[in-house]
């Protein structure tokens, strides 16, 4: 782990930062949880390659207490709970679409009051557990866009609890529809690529920043590709005492039109690219997670992916250059906010 | 006379394309027709079903197909994962994309009546299709007694229309030979009757034995293996293995064995066999190769960088 | 003049209908209220956070940002292993649909008094039924009240019915926005003490909570399970019948209050024309009833207490020596009869000996339910060539 200013230099100001960020689990630690407790099982109906349990089970390997998961309905949800199949070993709950992060909050409170009320075995039929963590899984259709009001809501109340979105940038479990976290010109269902048409024509809804704007105590944007990243970040959140949020891209083999086994490649580059920066927002404090020594180009990201492949053709190379600039202006803005301020792990 | 018609696939091998392309080739030799989908809430890879019903008569019923004339089976991987006989009439036929011969067939599912085999796969790579759908729609067309060679060629161009022309051409000749290359195996009599007495009922559980409220609870719960899903496998060279655990840290599944952190392998009831701990392995120490000669999958040609039609919820 | 229970002014209160509730509520002490303000539930729950601030009830009050978030929460909270109530009315409760349906297929015994209000549009905050037949169909139990000490008791008898293990459904207590939420009327509450040993702890059959037994809750069901589920939930929704009358039992037994079946019958032995209504619209119809009595007319009330699970046999029964019956509906459903007049029809249609049955709609969006609009209808159905249209009552033509 390193903590340094953009320059390289280390800082004084954010030394103490490192002191205070705890050793990150090693790959070691988290097979031995798996190991001891087999969170998340095979046996699912997930594609071959979806980077949705991937990051499911780094989540629940970080986690060292008992945690209660919490799933919006979309891709996760159907695919891992066919009844009478389950994929989770641990308690699950799914009620609808858009209200995820209010079920949570329910499930939340419930725990606090019985633990308080000092709610016995005898009382209540069963052992309450000592301590016990809220994850909730929701897709961007279920975040950014259907469940954003339950999950302001939710925010603002300060239930502690984690909110991870698993953003693959399109309602993919009805089969690559636009939502709200689908890039500009990226070819949906409902975006169709056509003579008239060039795909999304309008911009990304910038849903970190708008979990960050809630003032809740810890936010930030991981990747599937970047492991250590994202358990660092999920400690960090378990940590909190209040909500904690956390948007991961988790890309979508089908959605996006990759081969399955690039899942994890075609995340790094999003990366690498600056196009998915991993930054956090610990107290209102922004640090970057991730300064790609030699940035790429936008466009290495987009032409591994067919949704993108009408932005290769010569003709379309202004729009190629308007999305270079857009991620360059975005990446700017969030050096700014970070004041150099950069924790790697 | 109603003919019903079964086709199983893997999500994205184009069963449901190929359903629709029979069925407007019907249309056109003068028959009532239907195809439809089975929906689910399966992915790319997962067992799929599709359906097609033709009449003489217009075809008033929107019930399943419980009771098949015909099997199509697109990927011979399923004949030991589904149930890929189950209501196939004795006297209906079995048509299979395989290398392998009907005889070969017959003992793998035990099926009695009329079996067809094509090479689907061979003729789709060799053509440059792609596809095994398309030759697999010709081998069953042939033995659809209304359906005619011309009318299948018919329905393909037009259901292709937004490809280029040479793709089509391609595709025209790989429906031509799955049409023409089929071998055949007559009827066993001897094994009808013990065939028709299998034929048996769901067995699932009654209402009343459910627990309250659609809880899964650990007495019903159920973990259904998905290696079935698999067209290629990783292949372990444990002295290149130096246990950095990126495959295990990577897979979706989790399909990677560990023993006390060590990585010692693969779990094949899992593996779908996406191929990212090959991706990720720094030593190469992980490799995929074809799941035993058997057929592979293939995109689905209508839309292949879309994902799945039809899923469910929201 | 008749109630059920008669308070002792002695040992009375004046307190509105959303008071005598939210006394309720406080007695009940459920774990997790997740609230959210609507004209005219509102005084519910603002009643009830005063009294959790005052430190008279340890409940977790959970302030939402909307109804569905409320019921949300509350499904959250109940299926983690919590005793939980919410308060909402019209819109409020149109929000929480969706998710009352979730709440019933997961059998979560969520109590929810609803001050019932127009649905929109155009937009009224007035009394009627509109938003509680709106959850007809959503496999919640729905009880009636006539009036605020009804209110309080059913809301605590609606605790145990929910809870009952072979039901363990929601339940909606109705009571008549402004005419009860708002109005105030001597009411008896009953001894803190006395209502917490009716109630009992609340002991979840498949609490989330419990780790050391995880298990799935929510899933996805494809054809070949979603009828079984369907199937079981439609048996404990008639299970609600006979624990019903069961929980009324205990309830005399525990306080006196002699709640008997599923509807107040009232002059109806010897009647030769009912009228049946719900609500506070029954009380008005009492006084009816007495003076249409003393001018010798043979007129009598059935108030269902019960409107889902929908008590046909015993409708039947009851009404079954009359010769015309009005039923009264203060909400529509368009294109086709109100839903009570609905049930009761299908209610006496296997009956050899059916007497004439005439719907009225009227009170919609808080128009004055009068004496006269229920003396018209007791009078227009004892003409036996009254055409079989919907009557409109108090409407200006």
């Amino acid at each position: 782990m390193t903590v340094t200013n953009s320059n390289g230099n280390a800082d004084s100001a954010t030394a103490t930062i490192t002191r205070a960020v705890p050793r990150v689990k090693t790959l070691k630690e988290l097979a031995a949880q798996e190991e001891r407790e087999k969170r998340f099982q095979g046996g699912h109906s997930l594609c071959a390659g979806c980077s949705i349990p991937v990051m499911v089970r780094s989540v629940l390997n970080t986690i060292d207490i008992p945690v209660v998961v919490v799933n919006a309905t979309g891709c996760l949800e159907v695919a891992t709970t066919r009844y009478p199949t389950t994929a989770w070993n641990v308690p699950w709950l799914h009620v609808a679409f858009e209200n995820a992060a209010a079920a949570a909050s329910g499930v939340e409170v419930a725990f606090r009051v019985l633990k308080r009320k000092g709610r016995t075995a005898q009382e209540l039929g069963f052992e309450l557990p000592g301590e016990v963590r809220v994850v909730v899984f929701g897709g961007d259709g279920g975040t950014y866009d259907i469940g954003l009001q339950a999950l302001s809501g939710a925010l603002e109340r300060g239930h502690r609890f984690t909110y991870i979105c698993y953003d693959n940038e399109a309602y993919m479990n009805t089969g690559n529809q636009r939502s709200g976290a689908t890039p500009p010109l990226a070819h949906t269902t409902t975006t169709p690529v056509g003579r008239e048409s060039l795909g999304k024509l309008q911009q990304r809804k910038d849903l970190t920043e708008i979990a960050v704007a809630h003032h809740v105590p810890y936010v930030a944007q991981a990747s599937i590709s970047h492991w250590q990243d994202l358990v660092r970040k999920v400690e960090a959140a378990l940590r909190a005492d209040g909500p904690s949020f956390l948007n991961v891209l988790a890309p979508c083999q089908r959605g996006w039109g990759y081969e399955p086994c690039l899942t994890v490649e075609i995340a790094r580059l999003a990366v690498e690219t600056r196009f998915w920066p991993l930054y956090e927002v610990v107290e209102g404090e922004y640090r970057l997670n991730a300064l790609p020594k030699k940035p790429k180009p936008v466009s290495e990201w987009l032409k591994t992916q067919k949704r993108f492949a009408h932005l290769l053709k010569p003709e379309n190379r202004h729009l190629l250059d308007e999305l270079q600039l857009q991620v360059d202006r975005e990446w700017e803005k969030l050096l700014r906010r970070c004041e150099g301020r950069v924790l790697e792990v | 006379m109603t003919i019903e018609i079964r086709w199983h696939g893997r999500g994205g091998q184009g069963a449901v394309t190929v359903s629709k392309v029979l069925a407007s080739a019907a249309l056109q030799c003068g028959k009532y027709a239907q195809a439809f989908p089975e929906y689910g809430p399966e992915r790319s890879g997962a067992p799929v079903k599709a359906y097609n019903r033709f009449d003489d008569k217009p075809i008033v019923i929107h019930c399943g197909v419980y009771e098949p004339d015909r099997v199509a089976v697109l990927d011979e991987t399923l004949l030991s994962t589904e149930d890929v006989t189950q209501g196939l009439s004795g006297e209906g036929g079995l048509v299979v994309n395989t290398k392998r011969s009907p005889e070969e067939i017959r003992e793998a599912t035990g099926y009695p009546g009329s079996i067809v085999c094509v090479d689907a796969e061979g003729i789709a790579e060799e053509t440059g299709s792609r596809y095994a759908n398309v030759p697999l729609l010709g081998a069953l067309g042939s033995i659809l007694p209304f359906m005619r060679l011309e009318a299948l060629e018919a329905a393909l161009r037009k259901a292709l229309s937004r490809m280029k022309p040479e793709k089509i051409e391609k595709n025209v000749e790989a429906l031509r030979r799955g049409y023409a290359e089929t071998q055949t195996l007559e009827p066993d009599p001897k094994r009808l009757q013990r065939y028709e007495a299998r034929r048996a009922q769901d067995g699932l559980p009654s209402y009343q034995e459910l627990p309250p409220g659609g809880v899964i609870t650990p007495e019903v719960r159920e973990c259904p293996e998905t290696g079935g899903w698999r067209n290629e496998r990783p292949d372990f060279r444990e002295e290149l293995c130096v246990n950095c655990l990126l495959c295990w840290a990577h897979c979706p599944e989790p399909a990677i064995l560990t023993d006390h952190q060590t990585m010692t392998g693969f779990d094949y009831r899992y593996c779908k066999g996406c191929g990212i701990c090959a991706a990720v392995c720094p030593t190469e120490a992980i490799v995929m190769v074809e799941e035993r000669g058997e057929a592979t999958g293939t995109p689905e040609p209508e839309d292949a960088k879309a994902p799945a039609k039809g899923g469910v919820g929201g | 003049m008749s109630a059920i229970v008669v308070p002792k002014l002695e040992e009375a209160e004046l307190l509105t209908g959303a008071q005598a509730v939210a006394h309720a509520m406080r007695q009940i002490e459920p774990d997790v209220v997740p609230v959210y303000p609507i004209t005219p539930q509102t005084p519910i729950i603002e009643e009830f956070s005063q009294m959790v601030a005052d430190g008279l009830c340890d409940s977790e009050i959970i302030n939402v940002e909307s109804e569905h978030s409320a019921m949300s929460a509350a499904v959250g909270a109940s299926v983690a292993g919590a005793r939980v109530m919410t308060a909402t009315a019209s819109q409020g409760l149109a929000l929480m649909i969706e998710i009352l349906y979730i709440a019933a297929s997961m059998r979560c015994p969520i109590v929810i008094p609803i001050g019932n209000r127009a649905l929109s549009g155009p937009i009224n905050i007035h009394c009627d039924h509109s938003d509680a037949y709106l959850a007809r169909d959503s496999g919640a139990v729905q009880i009636f009240a006539e009036n605020a000490q009804e209110a309080y008791d059913y809301t605590l008898m609606a605790v145990r019915l929910a809870e009952h293990r072979k039901v363990l459904l929601p339940v909606l207590v109705n009571l008549d926005g402004f005419t009860l939420t708002h109005s105030a009327e001597v009411v008896q509450l009953l001894p803190d003490e006395l209502v917490k040993e009716f109630v009992g702890y609340y002991r979840p059959l498949h609490p989330l909570l419990n780790v050391q037994r995880p298990t799935t809750q929510g899933p996805f069901d494809m054809p070949d399970f979603y009828y079984e589920h369907k199937r079981q939930q439609a048996d404990a929704t008639l299970e609600a019948l006979g624990v019903f009358l069961e929980v009324q039992r205990e309830y005399e037994g525990a306080t006196g209050r002699g709640y008997r079946g599923y509807f107040e019958v009232y002059g109806l032995e010897d009647a030769r024309f009912a009228l049946v209504a719900l609500g506070s619209t029954a009380g008005t119809a009492k006084a009816v009833v007495d003076e249409l009595r003393d001018r010798g007319q043979k007129v009598g009330l059935l108030k269902p207490w019960l409107f889902r699970p929908f008590p046909h046999e015993a409708l039947r029964e009851a009404l079954k020596e009359v010769e015309a019956v009005a039923v009264l509906d203060r909400a529509l459903s368009f294109g086709s009869w109100g839903p009570l007049y609905e049930e009761v029809a299908s209610a006496l249609y296997p009956s050899d000996n059916r007497p004439r049955l005439h719907n009225f709609t009227y009170g919609l969006g808080g128009r004055d339910v009068t004496p006269e609009q229920i003396e018209r209808a007791l009078t227009l159905i004892q003409d036996p060539k009254l055409p079989r249209t919907m009557h409109y009552l108090g409407v200006r033509a």
